[in-house]
């Protein structure tokens, strides 16, 4: 599979007050073409940077090294005027919360059909019938009809495909989606995920889903990258990760889930400003010997299965064990 | 504690305003203070041969009809016109304040009487009504004070009434109600402490027009008596003769305009620093 | 019995002339022994807000009786109300919004202890908030802080671990874990399961996240627009669901 889009350490972090503090550690991943990539971590592990930094929407504060390549082009240093013409013709988002994300005064049908107005200048009728199409395919009830609404005369499901809508109007080969499900009722997570899904399958686009539901995740995800303290921890295929998981973390992750009986986690995740020397999950692992407190190299412990963990070897071993015994 | 350093750290940034603000006003304090000690001459001692004396070295800022000396009675005029300011926001802020939560919190049948008498009371012109309130009571100080509350109190009551509205729905209110709060416990430690910042912000921009309401109606003749030096009153007294001795009414009226500004600088900025968008765009930097 | 909900109804009238009625929760009933944990299913908007309100008596009910242990708290009067509600606590799903902003952490966590007169002077109540502080795994520094200054999952424990201060028999656990991360969800669900099995604590579990609700309750009912449409054990209804809405909810299940 070629890539779309290569992320190569990428290291952001914030100027607060004159102190940097680092946000994300060599980040490297890629996303190859009409292949989607889940991140999934909890609050404030950095992911949700890790997307405004391919989407260049950072903060002027922040301090960004590394590199990202689109179709092997680097767009990080790329001048601003050149990156305005991929974002959303190339690389397009959607955006979290759609109750704060569409403006309340705008019918639902002109927002959509802004993002196109805004790049070629085409007629009226023939914007309104791509708006239209996509609502179609993105199966919004009611005949045509919804183009008229205003957002708040929309339920949250249907705002959340609005703003999927206005992602994809432009057929961008790669979407950066920000927690497709996080404001939305559990009955409709499954909704939104089909959408995405059929999305990759009818137009082919890739995407990025910045997630921390681990269900969807692993629905919609070709692979899954799990995201810990501003680095990857372990990346690799959606069947590995979430049923062979390799990183203590990872392994804990999936251990809590209410289904595997919510076994608790020692401790907390610690702040950026203090993290642990070493590995950073150190000071939680149950596995911790004298080799975590040295930085660690993602190693691959298995085809296409990258873990930040130095003992990964030892994991597996103990994993086998328990399985036999 | 760390409030106290916050607020220090948030002045740093460059708040002319505020700081501007808190000079004049903390100069106008310590002038009220120090009254007694700045005055060179007796600020109510008449003497008939120093009358209209322009500003000179003796008298900085000249004399007036009677030839008192209008830089000992402005210092001293600071005293009257400020503290009579300060006692009508805080007298009505504090009844504002009390009946609009109160009305609020409750609601009902009370509520829509209270609320019907502010609307009635916000129609009228301040000024106006002040003025009506305050010859129906007679002159003096105090009646000049309770005239003014009167009409003051209203603002207070709304903004307070409408934040009681607002947070009863708040979940951590239901939150109290369930661990057992009391109707006076929710008022004094929920809703109190979470209108006071707003109650505060306004108090600090209203003493500055509460000042020239104040000289209004002294200047109107409806406050102080004549010969405690009011500022209001010494303007009025100078109007007669504007025409050869300007500076008997020049100078109390600089006196309200720098007071004025400043409590209104002073607001402008506290209001700045309170907001709490503009806190945390400041705190998380 | 513990809680007995029957027939209750809740409807919201709008307009002067011509008025329109919108039921928020229609003709509702369920039972609750003692020492079980009860799941609510539902979506947003069906209605089980509503009922949690008018268990706690911050609404009241337009038809139908809430009996708890007997009493019939809609008929009860305010005085009653202040030892009743010590039986009947609550965790909010927003837990940074459950503690008044202006207040500190310390003032927060021993104030339910100290509105029943379990904790009088000062030094009591600072030992206590230590105490509760320790219960949720927080160190004695955290008590100076402001809600906004704690992390949501330490916020949710200590809104549990405050509720539980007073003892209660019935705790109604309105969404508590729906904005937490799921490490984190862990925490509060194993601290609530400890204190049912510790204290015997009876729980009300109003969840629209199905996963938790079937590893967490023994018996569920599942609301639509304001109605109970199915109700049984976990496995029952989970393993043969009847309701159309029960299988719409059971096909967005998303197993990994």
């Amino acid at each position: 599979m070629k890539d779309l889009l290569q992320v190569k350490d990428l290291n952001v972090g914030f100027l607060v007050g004159k102190r940097e503090v680092q946000v994300l550690r060599n980040v490297s991943f890629s996303i190859g073409e009409g292949e989607i990539l889940g991140v999934i971590g909890e609050t404030g592990c950095g992911k949700s940077v890790t997307g405004s930094a391919v989407l260049r929407l950072l903060p002027e504060n922040a301090l960004v090294k590394g590199e990202i390549l689109y179709k092997g082009k680097e767009i990080l240093y790329m001048e601003e005027e050149n990156y305005r013409e991929l974002r959303g013709k190339e690389i397009s988002a959607i955006p979290q919360s759609p109750g704060t994300s569409l403006n309340p005064m705008m019918k639902v049908g002109n927002q959509v059909a802004e993002c196109i107005t805004g790049k070629e200048i085409r007629k009226r009728e023939s914007v309104r019938t791509a708006v239209n199409d996509i609502f179609r395919r993105l199966q919004l009830p009611g005949k045509d009809r919804c183009y008229g609404n205003y957002p708040w005369e929309l339920s949250g499901g249907m705002c959340q495909r609005v703003l999927i809508g206005m992602g994809m109007i432009t057929h961008a080969r790669l979407l950066i989606v920000d927690e497709p499900t996080k404001a939305i009722d559990w009955a409709l997570r499954k909704e939104v995920a089909d959408i995405l899904l059929r999305l990759k399958q009818e137009m082919g686009c890739a995407m990025m889903m910045i997630t921390h539901d681990i269900g969807v995740a692993s629905y919609v995800a070709d692979r899954v990258a799990v995201m810990y303290c501003g680095e990857i921890v372990e990346v690799g295929k959606t069947e590995d990760i979430l049923h062979h998981p390799i990183h203590p973390y990872t392994r804990g992750l999936i251990r809590a889930m209410p289904a595997n009986g919510f076994e608790v986690m020692e401790g907390f995740m610690p702040s950026f400003s203090d993290l642990p020397e070493g590995c950073n999950f150190c000071t939680r692992c149950r596995y911790r010997d004298t080799v975590c407190s040295r930085p660690q190299e993602m190693e691959e412990a298995d085809a296409g299965h990258w873990v930040r963990c130095r003992r990964w070897g030892e994991i597996i071993k103990s994993r086998e064990e328990q399985l036999c015994s | 504690m760390r409030q106290i350093r916050n607020f220090f750290n948030m002045l740093n940034r460059k708040n002319v305003i505020l700081i501007l603000g808190i000079l004049i006003t903390g100069c106008m304090l310590l002038i009220v203070i120090f009254a007694p000690h700045l005055e060179m001459y007796d600020p109510t001692k008449m003497s008939l041969e120093d009358k209209f004396i322009p500003p000179c070295r003796e008298h900085w800022f000249g004399t007036d009809h009677m030839g008192r000396d209008i830089l000992s009675r402005v210092i001293e005029g600071s005293r009257v016109s400020l503290t009579t300011a300060v006692a009508v926001v805080l007298v009505s802020a504090a009844l504002g304040t009390g009946i609009g939560l109160v009305s609020g919190f409750f609601g009902g049948f009370m509520d829509m009487i209270l609320m019907r008498l502010v609307d009635v009371l916000l129609a009228f012109p301040t000024i106006v009504f002040a003025l009506a309130i305050s010859t129906l009571l007679g002159t003096g100080q105090g009646n000049l004070i309770i005239a003014i509350c009167c009409v003051q109190w209203v603002r207070y009551a709304r903004i307070a009434r409408g934040e009681a509205i607002l947070l009863k729905n708040a979940e951590y209110i239901e939150a109290a109600k369930a661990i057992g709060c009391s109707n006076l416990q929710l008022l004094a430690k929920y809703f109190f402490p979470n209108v006071i910042s707003k109650i505060l912000i306004m108090v600090s921009l209203d003493i500055g027009s509460i000042i020239l309401y104040c000289a209004s109606l002294s200047f109107l003749g409806l406050g102080a008596q004549p010969p405690s030096p009011d500022w209001g009153v010494m303007i009025s007294d100078g109007k007669n003769y504007m025409q050869y001795a300007p500076w008997m009414t020049l100078f109390p009226g600089l006196a309200i305009a720098v007071s004025a500004l400043g409590f209104n600088m002073m607001g402008d900025g506290i209001r700045d620093l309170l907001d709490p968008r503009m806190r945390e765009a400041v705190q998380s930097e | 019995m513990l809680l007995e909900v029957n027939h209750i109804s809740k409807e919201y009238r709008s307009g002067v002339i011509r008025t329109r009625t919108v039921h928020a929760v229609q003709d509702v009933c369920f039972k609750m022994n003692e020492g079980e944990i009860f799941g609510l299913i539902g979506g947003s908007g069906c209605g089980k807000t509503t009922i949690t309100k008018m268990i706690l008596g911050l609404l009241k009910p337009s038809e139908g009786s809430i009996l708890f242990e007997g009493r019939d708290l809609t008929k009860l009067r305010k005085k009653e109300w202040k030892e009743v509600r010590r039986d009947i606590q609550v965790v909010f799903q927003h837990p940074q919004m459950t503690f008044n902003p202006r207040g500190t952490i310390r003032f927060a966590c021993t104030e339910p202890a100290s509105n029943y007169g379990l904790v009088k002077t000062r030094e009591e109540r600072n030992r206590l908030a230590e105490e509760l502080m320790e219960q949720v795994g927080l160190t004695g520094d955290q008590l100076k802080k402001y809600p906004h200054e704690i992390s949501g999952g330490q916020a949710q424990r200590l809104s549990i671990i405050r509720a539980l201060s007073l003892n209660p028999k019935l705790l109604i656990c309105d969404e508590p874990t729906s904005m937490l991360d799921v490490s984190v969800q862990a925490q509060i669900l194993s601290l609530l399961k400890s204190k049912h099995r510790e204290q015997g604590l009876a729980m009300l579990f109003i969840s629209h996240d199905l996963e938790v609700v079937q590893s967490f309750c023994s018996r569920v009912a599942v609301m639509n627009e304001g109605r109970i449409v199915e109700s049984g054990t976990v496995k029952d209804v989970f393993s043969n669901p009847q309701h159309a809405y029960t299988k719409k909810l059971l096909r967005s299940y998303m197993h990994y």
